[in-house]
């Protein structure tokens, strides 16, 4: 590869100069080229929302999360109001960009709130300063005066989608396992919040012990494993109701780790039969159940890739904990972890790209990444214990439980697959397991 | 090889500014690289190689409204993304007006850049 870029590169200086050999009028244009940009955040402003009318301070925590949503990628850098130099009365107001540019702010947010009737509205304009127009036309989302939060979400979204050129991913919701108690006594509960660790509320009782939450495709559901029977089962819950059913108990087995396919009918999990575990496959609504490991080994953790195709799975039939990839409706598996150390809780991207996984390796754990053949295995984090990766919505941020050492309670952390921005979510109590849901509807 | 010295010594002496075209190409590149920001775009457009148009003005402001994207290796959302990013860079390096010798206006005054980070990213 290097060989073929020099041999580019040269080719590229062959043709530039022939460019101004052969053409050196008046018109010629001068050629060059950049190769080394700049990878620091992008500096944007935005002033806080003006009121238009029965908003008060949700103008002002409107503006607030919007801003937390894009600080928090690590990818912008918010200048802050003292800063200003125009003070924009009105969001009809217009814009001077000369002041805008003169503060080095790449982006401008304006953007106003009105609420009244139950109901809350935003509209918003994004700017390019130095282009000295806007980026898109300006827009508006409303919502309930209740759900502020993701009206505020659903906008920074939309600057994100627009400067990024990819969806964005903080109108999602997050599952996970609320933990109480001392740890000799855990109390474990499912719970759901925003992406940000705002809005948390409860969907379980503390009476059995629950795991491995797990979104449906669509959000309205949700797969976890409980205790409640005595031994590990797989329950589905209606996100709506709360509404919880058994998927099929069998006595004298555990069933554990699931996960819905990427149409949102079957369920791939383990179940435990006789001392031996292998991966099933699940048709919700027939209740039709099929066998797609056999071996002596301990095969769990399965994820289907996003196109159902496909299922990457932790497997020790190597003698050690390492990753596997087979057809979705079985057969014989391909490893493609090779590292050293042990690899579990694999999960494939909803881009397709990247599978994020847990290893453990000489003395250490980490969330780490590898594309679909094992190559280009990337650790983001290392601590004392890192496990469970979950992925947003949009394939960029991976969010996973971190226990410290000691006393200390587990935690929900998220890291970009750049491994540059690693930032611990706040709950507000202990949390593992989580699970991000799709972008909200 | 001494033929294709000479052939080259002769196109070189036929070509006007020709001989102050390589420094000329460094300081541009290297007072616009320091604005080329492209952490905030997608791995896609990031990877993305874009070359833009440029007029300049004689006090060597670039003319917003004179950036045009000429070529990209890309499907064109995701080449949108990157010519944003490198018009953006041509903007903002040359707001004040990029450090060049006036005097060479006819051989600065168009200019195409291409903005490839390929490599860097890798």
């Amino acid at each position: 590869m290097r060989r073929l870029r020099h041999t580019l590169s040269a080719a590229m200086t062959v043709a530039t100069l022939g460019l101004a050999l052969t053409a050196p009028t008046a018109e010629a244009r001068l050629s060059i080229t950049l190769g080394s940009p700049v990878i620091e955040p992008m500096p944007f402003a935005l002033p806080t929302f003006g009121d238009e009318g029965g908003a008060g301070g949700m103008a002002a925590d409107i503006s607030a999360v919007i801003i937390a949503d894009l600080q928090g990628t690590g990818l912008f850098e918010r200048i802050p109001d003292s800063a200003y130099i125009q003070n924009l009365p009105s969001f009809d107001a217009a814009v001077s960009y000369p002041d805008w540019q003169a503060i080095n702010a790449q982006a401008l947010v304006t953007g106003a709130v009105q609420a009244g009737g139950g109901q809350v509205a935003v509209k918003f304009c994004l700017h390019d300063v130095f282009a000295n127009s806007l980026l898109e036309e300006c827009m508006q989302f409303a919502g309930d005066a209740g759900s502020w939060r993701r009206v505020a979400h659903k906008v920074a979204d939309a600057v994100y989608s627009r400067i990024t050129g990819e969806t964005g991913y903080f109108d999602s919701r997050v599952v996970f396992v609320a933990e109480s108690g001392p740890k000799n006594q855990r109390q474990k509960r499912l719970a759901v919040m925003d992406y940000d660790g705002a809005n948390v509320s409860y969907l379980t009782d503390s009476s059995s012990i629950v795991l491995a939450p797990r979104f449906s495709p669509t959000g309205d559901r949700i797969l976890f494993t409980s205790y409640s029977s005595g031994f590990p089962q797989i329950y589905l819950m209606d996100v709506a109701s709360l509404k919880i059913r058994s998927l099929g108990e069998q006595p004298g087995t555990m069933a554990f780790a699931p996960r819905f396919s990427p149409d949102g009918n079957r369920v791939v999990f383990s179940l435990e039969r006789g001392g031996n575990t292998d991966i099933y496959m699940l048709d919700i609504g027939s209740g039709s159940l099929s066998q797609l490991t056999n071996s002596p080994a301990i095969e769990t953790a399965p994820s289907f890739s996003p196109d159902g195709s496909q299922i990457v799975f932790e497997s020790d039939r190597s003698g050690g904990q390492q990753l596997y990839i087979m057809s979705a409706g079985g057969g014989e598996p391909r490893r493609i972890s090779g590292g050293a150390g042990r690899y579990g809780t694999p999960v494939w991207s909803p881009r397709g790209d990247y599978i994020a996984f847990t290893k453990q390796n000489a003395g250490q754990f980490h969330i780490g990444v590898m594309l679909m053949d094992g190559t280009e295995e990337k650790l983001l984090t290392s601590s004392y214990l890192d496990e469970g990766p979950t992925w947003a919505p949009n394939g960029r941020v991976i969010m996973f439980t971190r226990q410290p050492p000691g006393e200390g309670n587990p935690e929900l952390w998220s890291v970009d697959t750049t491994g540059r921005v690693l930032r611990p979510v706040q709950v507000g109590g202990a949390a593992s397991d989580p699970a991000w849901s799709p972008l909200l509807p | 090889m001494r033929l294709r010295r000479l052939a080259l010594a002769a196109l070189i002496a036929a070509a006007p500014g020709l001989a102050t075209a390589e420094p000329l190409r460094a300081t541009v590149a290297r007072q616009v690289a320091t604005c080329w920001n492209i952490s905030a775009l997608s791995p896609e457009a990031q990877a993305t190689t874009v070359t833009l148009a440029v007029t300049l003005g004689p006090d060597a402001m670039p003319q917003a409204d004179a950036i045009t994207l000429l070529a990209s290796d890309a499907p064109a959302a995701v080449a949108q993304e990157a010519f944003a990013a490198a018009r953006r860079a041509i903007l903002r390096c040359g707001a004040p007006g990029l450090s060049l010798p006036a005097a060479d206006y006819d051989s600065w005054r168009h200019m195409e850049l291409t903005f490839t980070a390929g490599a860097y990213i890798s």
